[in-house]
C-alpha cells in the first residue's frame, strides 16, 4: 500500500467525502423524524469505512483500488437503503454488507493461487453437485428459495462463482486431448459442458429464467476465452459458428418458453397499470417524479411498492436521489469493472475468471436497469451491491475477490518473498 | 434552456448546492479511482519483470521486411504456447514444428518447459527433453528451429552503449 500511498491517500479522501457528502444530503433534504436515526447511520457508515481500511491496511496485496471502491459502494448503497421510507438504519442492509466485504477477502484468498484452484477443482465440481441437490430437495418444489423460519437462501447464487471458476480453472487443461470416438477433445471442456447443461435444466425447470442471461453471459464469455486461447487472435469462423449457434439456441428457446415469459415480451404496462403492468409503471412514475436532483433522501413514494429495496431499486434511487446520482453509482459499479482493463490479468486462467465475473455483472445490471425502465421485460434480478438480499450480496463480494484475484495474483515465486520480508513490517520505519 | 431556469429557480439554493457538492466529488472519486488503477498497473508491470525473472527468447529469423535479423520473443504470461498454430503465443512457422510443440510455465521465478507431444521433439542443448527447467543461455530446438533462452537487454545499458 505505501508503493502508492499518495495516491491510495487521495482516494481514500474522495471516498469519505462521498460518504460524509451524501450524509449532507439526508441532513438537509432527508425525511427523518429524529436527528438521532441519522445520528446512528451517519456512525454506522464511518465507522465501517474506517473498520474497512483499517482491515485492508493490514492485508499485504499488490492493489487496493478494488477494496477501496467495493467499501465506497457498499457505504453508499448502506445510506440509499437506509433512507428508503424514512432515514433509519438498515440493520439487514449494514449485516450483508459486512458479509460481502468478508466474502471479498474469502473469494480472494481461495483464487488467487491458480496452481493451488487447478489440483483443488474437483471440489468446486462437488460443491456445484451440492448446491443442485440443496435445490432439488431443500427448496420444496419447483423454486430455487431455501426458506428457514424468517431467513431464506438462494442457492442458485451461490453457483455463479463455482461456475465462473470451473470455467476459468478448465481453459488452461485446453491443450491436453484425449481421443473419444472420432474426436480428439478436452475432458475438461465436457465437464464444464456437462454442468453448464445441468444448470441451464435445472434455471429452467425452476422457472428461474431471470437468472438464465446471467449464466448465459457467463458461458458465452467462457466460450469466447477458448477460442481466443492460447493467444488473443479471434477464430473468425469459430466465432460465425458460435454467434448463429446462439440465435438458433434463442429462436428454440423462445418457442419453448412458458406463456407467461413470452406474454411479458409485449405487455403493454399502461393498459394494465394496476394489474400485471403495476411495478414497472411505477418504477417509470418515480423516474420521471424525481427529476435529476431526486426527492429527497426518504421522501419518494417508491417504498410502498413491493420489491422497491431489490428489483426497482434503480428507479427508488432515481426518485430519491435524481436520475444524476443514480446513474453516478452504476458508473462507479462499471468503473470498478473496467480495472481489469487498465491492469490486464497475468494468467490465462486469471483473465477468463475476471472476463466472467464482468460478463455476470453486466448482465445482471442490464436486466434490473433496463427492466425498471421497461425496455425489456421485468426480470427481478438484483442490482449487484445495491439491491437488500443476503445471498445476492455475499455472491457479489465473493465475485469481486475473484476480480481482485486477477489485479493482485500470487505466485510462488511470491510466496518465498512476502514470508522472508513480513518480520520486516512490523518496524516502525516501514510502517511509515 | 428556459425549462431549465424555472427548474432551477424551484430549487432552493443550499438543495442545488449540496446536490452538485455531491456529484462533483463523486465524480471526483471515480476519476481518483481510474488515476489509482492506472498507477497500479505500473506496479504490477515491475513485479511481473520479477516473477518471469525478465527473461526471453531470441533467434535468427527473417523480420516482417524479409531481412533475415535477431528476434526477440518476451515471456510476458506465465504460460507461453509454443507451437505452428495460428493462435500459439510464440508461432514457428515451419513443418518441422508441431502445432503445440510445448509449453513454458514460469514457477518461482524458474521457467520450465513441457514437451506437449510433438513428432519432432523439444531439445534443450541437445538433449531430448519432457519436461526440464531452462537456465539463461540454454539453447532450445523445436524441429529444425533454434532458440536461445536469455535474460532481456537491459535498456538503459543499451542506451548508454549507443550513446
Amino acid at each position: 500500500m505505501f508503493k502508492n500511498g499518495i495516491s491510495y491517500a487521495g482516494t481514500i479522501f474522495l471516498m469519505l467525502l462521498t460518504h460524509i457528502s451524501m450524509l449532507g444530503i439526508v441532513f438537509v433534504r432527508g425525511n427523518y423524524g429524529n436527528i438521532s436515526d441519522l445520528a446512528i447511520l451517519a456512525g454506522a457508515v464511518l465507522v465501517m469505512d474506517f473498520v474497512g481500511l483499517f482491515v485492508m491496511k493490514r492485508y499485504r496485496q499488490m492493489t487496493y483500488t478494488l477494496d477501496i471502491m467495493l467499501l465506497g459502494i457498499l457505504n453508499m448503497s448502506l445510506i440509499f437503503q437506509s433512507c428508503f421510507g424514512g432515514v433509519h438504519l438498515s440493520i439487514k442492509h449494514l449485516v450483508t454488507c459486512i458479509a460481502a466485504l468478508v466474502a471479498c477477502e474469502l473469494g480472494f484468498l481461495l483464487t488467487r493461487d491458480h496452481e493451488w484452484i487447478r489440483k483443488q477443482k474437483k471440489f468446486v465440481y462437488v460443491v456445484i453437485g451440492l448446491l443442485v441437490l440443496a435445490i432439488l430437495f431443500l427448496t420444496g418444489g419447483r423454486s430455487m428459495w431455501i426458506t428457514i423460519g424468517s431467513f431464506s437462501i438462494q442457492p442458485s447464487e451461490f453457483i455463479k462463482p463455482c461456475y465462473i471458476l470451473i470455467c476459468a480453472a478448465s481453459i488452461v487443461e485446453l491443450h491436453k486431448k484425449v481421443k473419444v470416438l472420432f474426436f480428439h477433445v478436452s475432458m475438461d471442456t465436457l465437464f464444464m459442458g456437462a454442468v453448464t447443461i445441468l444448470i441451464f435444466g435445472l434455471q429452467w425447470w425452476c422457472r428461474d429464467l431471470g437468472s438464465l442471461p446471467t449464466f448465459g453471459a457467463i458461458f458465452v464469455c467462457s466460450l469466447f476465452c477458448r477460442l481466443c486461447y492460447p493467444k488473443a487472435k479471434i477464430n473468425k469462423t469459430a466465432i460465425a459458428s458460435m454467434c448463429v449457434g446462439g440465435i438458433l439456441l434463442l429462436m428454440i428457446a423462445w418457442m419453448l418458453a412458458p406463456a407467461y415469459v413470452q406474454e411479458r415480451l409485449h405487455v403493454d404496462i399502461w393498459a394494465d397499470q394496476y394489474g400485471t403492468g403495476y411495478q414497472q409503471c411505477q418504477a417509470l412514475i418515480g423516474i420521471a417524479r424525481g427529476g435529476w436532483l431526486g426527492v429527497g433522501a426518504g421522501q419518494g413514494n417508491l417504498h410502498k411498492v413491493f420489491a422497491h429495496e431489490s428489483d426497482i431499486v434503480f428507479s427508488t434511487i432515481c426518485e430519491e436521489w435524481g436520475l444524476l446520482y443514480a446513474s453516478l453509482t452504476v458508473l462507479m459499479i462499471l468503473i470498478m469493472l473496467t480495472t481489469i482493463l487498465m491492469n490486464p490479468p497475468k494468467s490465462y486462467y486469471h483473465a477468463t475468471m475476471a472476463a466472467g465475473v464482468v460478463a455476470a455483472f453486466v448482465a445482471q445490471m442490464a436486466l434490473n436497469i433496463f427492466g425498471s425502465c421497461n425496455m425489456i421485460p421485468f426480470t427481478g434480478v438484483t442490482l449487484p451491491f445495491i439491491s437488500q438480499g443476503g445471498s445476492s450480496m455475499v455472491t457479489c463480494g465473493f465475485l469481486v475477490g475473484m476480480l481482485k484475484a486477477g489485479q493482485s495474483p500470487l505466485f510462488h515465486h511470491e510466496i518465498i518473498e512476502i514470508t522472508a520480508q513480513q518480520p520486516r513490517r512490523r518496524t516502525r520505519r516501514n510502517a511509515t | 434552456m428556459k425549462e431549465l431556469f424555472t427548474y432551477l429557480s424551484r430549487l432552493t439554493i443550499p438543495d442545488l448546492v449540496l446536490c452538485a457538492a455531491a456529484v462533483v466529488i463523486l465524480d471526483l472519486f471515480a476519476f481518483a479511482v481510474i488515476l489509482s488503477a492506472y498507477k497500479e498497473s505500473n506496479l504490477c508491470k515491475k513485479r511481473w519483470e520479477k516473477v518471469g525473472a525478465n527473461m526471453e527468447l531470441r533467434m535468427r529469423g527473417k523480420n516482417a521486411e524479409g531481412n533475415t535479423e535477431i528476434l526477440h520473443f518476451p515471456l510476458e504470461a506465465d504460460e507461453i504456447l509454443l507451437g505452428r498454430h495460428i493462435s500459439a503465443d510464440i508461432r514457428l512457422p515451419d513443418e518441422s514444428v508441431s502445432r503445440y510443440h510445448a509449453l513454458m510455465t514460469v514457477t518461482g521465478g524458474v521457467w520450465s518447459i513441457t514437451d506437449l507431444g510433438s513428432k519432432s521433439g523439444t531439445f534443450v542443448n541437445g538433449n531430448r527433453i519432457q519436461q526440464t527447467s531452462l537456465q539463461s543461455g540454454d539453447v532450445i530446438q523445436f524441429g529444425t528451429m533454434q532458440m536461445k533462452f536469455t535474460k532481456k537487454p537491459n535498456p538503459q545499458r543499451g542506451g548508454q552503449r549507443n550513446v
